[in-house]
């Protein structure tokens, strides 16, 4: 419990169906359900990970790829320190979307945001492998270039799911120690406040002489 | 009356028993307008005057005689048979008269003639018909039509010789007067002459209580000016005797004796209805205020309500004094009817219309353009799409005429917007001018939200193709014009937008949707910190109130920019 506790707030994003959702289902409670309605604005979960000595506590935006939920975007990813831009391997429409996602981030969201950039539904591949219409390749010179991190993974097959969150939970401390806390927003123990310790003191300043 | 002048009339009514001239009032049918006349005054009393027939029936009749013609809705198909009626007619009246109409044009057949409508090869068995009017030879389907001529083979349908004629369809539609739904000769004022004829008597009974009222009126006030100005008890009374004997003077009253009932409720009379002399028509009436029979009514505002009479009596003195001209005369409702509600009909007429309801006229005129253009301008768009997708090249005139629609679009438009502004401008003068200046409002935000929208998107459907156009096009479309074309447009739409809120409608679209994403969005959290409340995850609290406070403010920031537009 005297592990420095670090939160990372982080959000997805990503076309619709290209299963944001279910990765995160995956994270957060290790399940998978087949047919999940879609998302209606944005979810929000937490899930805590012990990575080395420390602790990364992870709250997610879960947002809604559909058209209409867009607005509620950069709310969202405005303050956020990590992103999963995800899209869906067997959909190419989807990684154009991806693509804009990935601008709109390096345009909007602050200067330190962690990117990674997900193909999800690999598992897909495994059955039939002519399902693939996003190249790997592809989507590692896109990672490349825009400096993202890049993972293929599957939420029904668990595949690669943690190692997404795992690797940002690597990343993020590292640019908070160059940073240091300017947002605020993470909290570790130390810099909790003392409610016991305050107390003594304003009954030391209020201290009356007489 | 001649003997042509009685041949005349039998052939008009001949003619006009083709037509169906109905009484108004009962519907029955009549050959022609006198019987009709003479009909309205028989069965339905509106002759009042004890005239003797046959005076009455020699004066209609010369003035009835052959100018009155109800012209029939003749259809051009329809009017083949009774074009065979009209021959006959003519037959008969060419033998007996020997007026015969000019035949002089008529084109001569010589073998090989072709119809001048339909080119078909002339001959016997197809007819030689040659049109009256133009003389033209024609086929026996194609010459079918009839007109009326004078002598000379023109149009005239009033001309004392003109009589019914075939002719071919160039001339029955190039006749003046014509038009696709039918001809109607205005008989209005034939008719209100004649009517005015008839209730020539109603005139006199009306100029008569009109000349008692202004003796009547003039009498009192110069009385009343002798003796109640400066009044006391003695002069009272014999203002009271003078008034008296200058009433029964100007009109003399029935006899009490014998009558038992109101002249116009034919209420007995009673302890509690009392008699009471009409002060014009000298009649006995009650004072019932169920019925209203008479009222006693203050003599200025009977002169104010009827100015137009030559009062000689000057009143302004009066008018200017504080004294108050207390003095009221009765009259019944027959004789207010009969002098004032015509005045007051002819003053709300000659009322001017509310600026109001001017400017909704233009409205409603403007909008009509726009709902004639719309659809056009929108057919020629498409076409424009399809042939630029077939990567044809596009018709320049077809472009001339879209961008000549789209400018009067965007003129109507603004005008539409200039006249809305204008009218919102008007201080209503009463609550139901108010009412209406909402309603118009209401209909033409309306009107502009659901026409302006198809424009908008055409419009921006308009800058790719100017794009993607070859820069070789010299259409009035392409990029540089085009271009220009497309500020236009949405300087006009802005400015139209101005009435909501400075917002373009797409804006207004934009935002609400919004707005409501962002309402759903608070929902959900409210609910998940509902949540995290039961669970006790207290962390989780903090991230989710802080997203709840940024949704808020951003909710309000999007209700400002909406103002009136948001939901209610």
């Amino acid at each position: 419990m005297n592990n420095p506790v670090t939160s990372i707030k982080l959000v997805l994003l990503g076309e619709a169906a290209v299963g944001k959702s279910s990765i995160v289902l995956r994270f957060v409670s290790n399940d998978f359900a087949e047919n999940k309605e879609p998302t209606i604005g944005a979810a929000f979960l937490t899930q805590r990970v012990n990575i080395d000595d420390h602790t990364v506590k992870f709250e997610i935006w879960d947002t809604a790829g559909q058209e209409r939920f867009a607005s509620l975007a950069p709310m969202y990813y405005r303050n956020a320190q990590a992103a999963l831009v995800v899209y869906d391997v067997t959909k190419p429409q989807s990684f154009i979307k991806a693509r804009h996602w990935v601008k709109e981030l390096h345009e909007q969201a602050s200067k330190d945001i962690v990117i990674a950039l997900i193909g999800n539904k690999v598992d897909i591949l495994d059955d039939d492998p002519n399902e693939r219409k996003v190249a790997k390749e592809e989507a590692e010179k896109l990672a490349q270039e825009e400096n993202l991190l890049f993972f293929e993974t599957s939420a029904k097959t668990a595949l690669n799911i943690n190692e997404v969150f795992l690797k940002i939970g690597e990343n993020i401390p590292l640019k908070n120690a160059n940073d240091g806390n300017g947002d605020g927003i993470n909290v570790t123990d130390n810099q909790r406040v003392n409610l016991a310790a305050s107390a003594d003191a304003t009954a030391n300043a209020s201290a009356c002489s007489c | 009356m001649t003997s042509i002048d009685n041949s005349e009339t039998s052939s008009v009514s001949s003619v006009l028993e083709l037509e169906d001239i109905s009484c108004p009032i009962c519907l029955k049918n009549f050959a022609n307008l006198q019987s009709l006349n003479d009909h309205l005054d028989t069965d339905h009393g509106f002759d009042d005057s004890p005239r003797s027939e046959s005076d009455s029936v020699t004066t209609i009749t010369s003035i009835t005689s052959p100018k009155i013609h109800l012209s029939p809705h003749r259809n051009v198909r329809s009017s083949h048979s009774r074009s065979n009626s009209a021959d006959v007619n003519n037959k008969k009246q060419d033998k007996t008269k020997k007026l015969e109409i000019k035949k002089s044009h008529w084109e001569k057949f010589v073998k090989g003639k072709t119809c001048n409508y339909c080119r078909r090869r002339l001959s016997p068995s197809t007819g030689l018909i040659n049109c009256n009017k133009c003389g033209k030879l024609f086929c026996r389907r194609h010459c079918t039509n009839i007109i009326k001529l004078n002598l000379e083979a023109q149009f005239d349908p009033k001309g004392k010789h003109s009589r019914w004629y075939n002719c071919c369809y160039d001339c029955f539609i190039s006749r003046p007067g014509y038009n696709e739904f039918g001809e109607s000769i205005d008989l209005t004022v034939t008719f209100t002459k004649l009517r005015n004829k008839k209730s020539e008597d109603f005139q006199l009974i009306k100029l008569q209580l009109e000349n008692r009222l202004v003796g009547l009126l003039d009498g009192l006030l110069a009385l009343f000016k002798r003796y109640r100005v400066n009044g006391n008890v003695i002069t009272l009374i014999k203002f009271n005797i003078e008034r008296n004997a200058l009433e029964q003077r100007i009109t003399p009253w029935k006899s009490d004796n014998g009558v038992n009932n109101c002249h116009i409720c034919t209420r007995q009379f009673n302890i509690l209805i009392r008699k009471h002399h009409c002060r014009l028509c000298g009649n006995i009436i009650c004072d019932s205020i169920d019925t209203g029979c008479s009222n006693a009514v203050p003599i200025i505002t009977l002169r104010k309500n009827a100015s137009d009479l030559p009062f000689h009596e000057d009143v302004k003195p009066l008018m200017s004094s504080e004294i108050d001209v207390d003095v009221n005369i009765r009259l019944c409702s027959n004789c207010l009817k009969a002098i004032y509600i015509p005045r007051k009909f002819e003053e709300d007429m000659a009322m001017s219309t509310s600026p109001i309801m001017i400017r909704y006229h233009s409205l409603q005129n403007v909008s009509r353009v726009i709902t004639y253009l719309l659809p056009l301008f929108q057919d020629l768009l498409q076409n424009e799409e399809v042939e630029k997708n077939n990567d044809t090249v596009p018709n320049a005139t077809n472009l001339q005429e879209l961008t000549r629609i789209r400018e009067r679009l965007l003129k109507s438009f603004g005008t539409y917007n200039v006249i809305t502004r204008q009218l919102m401008l008007l201080t209503p003068e009463n609550e139901s001018e108010k009412r209406i200046q909402n309603s118009i409002q209401i209909m033409s935000s309306r009107f502009i939200n659901g026409k302006i929208l198809p424009l908008k998107t055409l419009g921006s459907a308009l800058s790719p193709s100017s794009s993607s156009a070859t820069s070789g096009r010299s259409s009035p479309l392409s990029t540089p014009t085009g271009k220009s074309d497309g500020t236009t447009t949405t300087i006009e739409v802005t400015r139209l937008s101005d009435m909501m809120n400075g917002l373009t409608i797409k804006q207004v679209k934009q935002y609400r949707e919004e707005l409501m994403v962002l309402k759903e969005q608070s929902y959900l959290i409210h609910s998940m910190i509902t949540e995290s409340k039961k669970q006790r995850k207290f962390d989780e609290i903090k991230t989710l109130t802080r997203n709840l406070d940024e949704l808020t403010k951003r909710s309000q920031e999007v209700e400002q920019l909406l103002g009136d537009q948001g939901f209610k």
